[in-house]
């Protein structure tokens, strides 16, 4: 955004008016509980009080994972009337780049959970595995959905969707207690 | 996801911005609240309908958390924003005009003020009544370079027309305003 050119000035009459317009207006409802039921993380919460474990507990990497694949699902098949919340097209190098840049973040929390296998536990280890099988699986159509159709935005924004709930996923088992040591989890 | 080095000269990044793209929600909150006000007007006079305003002003918020890691710092946050906020109402306006009515069919124009214009000076919100009820391509383009202070040629980059267009928009919108306000 720049000043205008000579030749583009706004002509007297309208500038004293446009001069007088207020620069913020607020919106006619506090959106941010909007905006933040869409960006915020999917809780993820697998630790568990020794032989106290809600079986829906087991379910939330899955469903995590599920989420990730129908967003890819929609975003590939274009289903009517669904309108993604989506980021605006960006050139194939930036979404090279980006995806390099996630890329690094993932592995490095994966080495963690490496790190950290022997201290989970290793039914939360098997549900965590298959979803990020299925997300790496959602990771690879959708990659490959953009290499027929470089620069489509829906399915960007879904890339970037699913890496984001890799990452969340991955983030919320680095976060998860010792279910080795004496006491943890109650 | 790490903020890349940049020149400290020139680095305009509010602090904010940083935690948000860890991940702090109430980081960007805060960056929302400060914000707000300046995206929803713009949304609001480009859109020409509160409601759509509204939903175009969430989805322009939705859309910078989720590129937060594309803004390089060497332009301020606001401008980034503003210029992310623009292609997102442009993007949202395309997609409501492929099931709207063509142009001069949709009726009559939303005249409904923002709310916190309602009292102020009748020259004023008669500017915005006029401003909603101009042609959307016409009003488009009158917001973005008379309102917002783009330049012909950022226009049409971001509408997908030709300066020449632009121009001719820009020309169209200034006379019926006059015809609107005399």
């Amino acid at each position: 955004m720049t000043t205008h050119d000579d030749d583009d000035a706004i002509p007297a009459d309208l500038a004293g008016l446009l001069a007088d317009l207020p620069r913020e207006i607020e919106p006619s409802e506090d959106l941010w509980e909007g905006v933040r039921r869409e960006i915020e993380p999917v809780p993820v919460s697998l630790g568990r009080a020794p032989n106290r474990v809600h079986p829906g507990a087991w379910l939330v990497a899955g469903l995590v994972a599920a989420a990730a694949v129908a967003m890819v699902t929609v975003a590939i098949t274009g289903r009517p009337g669904d309108r993604p919340r989506i980021a605006e097209a960006a050139p194939a190098e930036a979404v090279e780049q980006w995806e390099s840049d996630v890329r690094q973040t993932t592995d490095e929390l994966l080495v963690m959970l490496d790190a950290r296998r022997s201290e989970l536990d290793p039914e939360a280890i098997r549900v965590i595995e298959a979803a990020l099988a299925d997300i790496d699986s959602a990771i690879a159509d959708v990659r490959g959905a953009l290499r027929d159709d470089p620069g489509n935005d829906v399915l960007e924004a879904a890339l970037a969707g699913v890496y984001q709930r890799k990452v969340q996923l991955l983030r919320s088992v680095a976060a998860l207690p010792n279910t080795t040591e004496p006491g943890v989890g109650g | 996801m790490a903020l890349p080095a940049r020149d400290p000269d020139t680095v305009l990044v509010d602090p904010r911005v940083a935690r948000a793209l860890e991940g702090d929600l109430q980081a960007f909150e805060g960056l929302y609240r400060d914000h707000v006000g300046r995206i929803h007007a713009v949304a609001r006079r480009m859109c020409g309908s509160a409601a759509f305003a509204d939903e175009m002003t969430q989805e322009v918020f939705v859309r910078a958390w989720r590129k937060l890691h594309l803004f390089q710092g060497n332009a301020r946050f606001s401008t980034w924003l503003h210029r992310l906020a623009v292609n997102a109402i442009l993007d949202g306006m395309r997609r409501e005009a492929r099931v709207a009515l063509p142009e001069g069919q949709a009726g009559e124009p939303e005249v409904e003020p923002p709310p916190n214009v309602r009292y102020l000076h009748q020259g004023r919100m008669d500017l915005e009544r006029a401003i909603a009820a101009l042609p959307t391509k016409a009003r488009q383009v009158f917001v973005l370079h008379d309102v917002e202070g783009f330049k012909h040629e950022e226009i049409a980059e971001m509408m997908g027309i030709t300066a020449g267009t632009a121009r001719g928009q820009l020309h169209r919108a200034r006379q019926l305003l006059r015809e609107a306000l005399s």
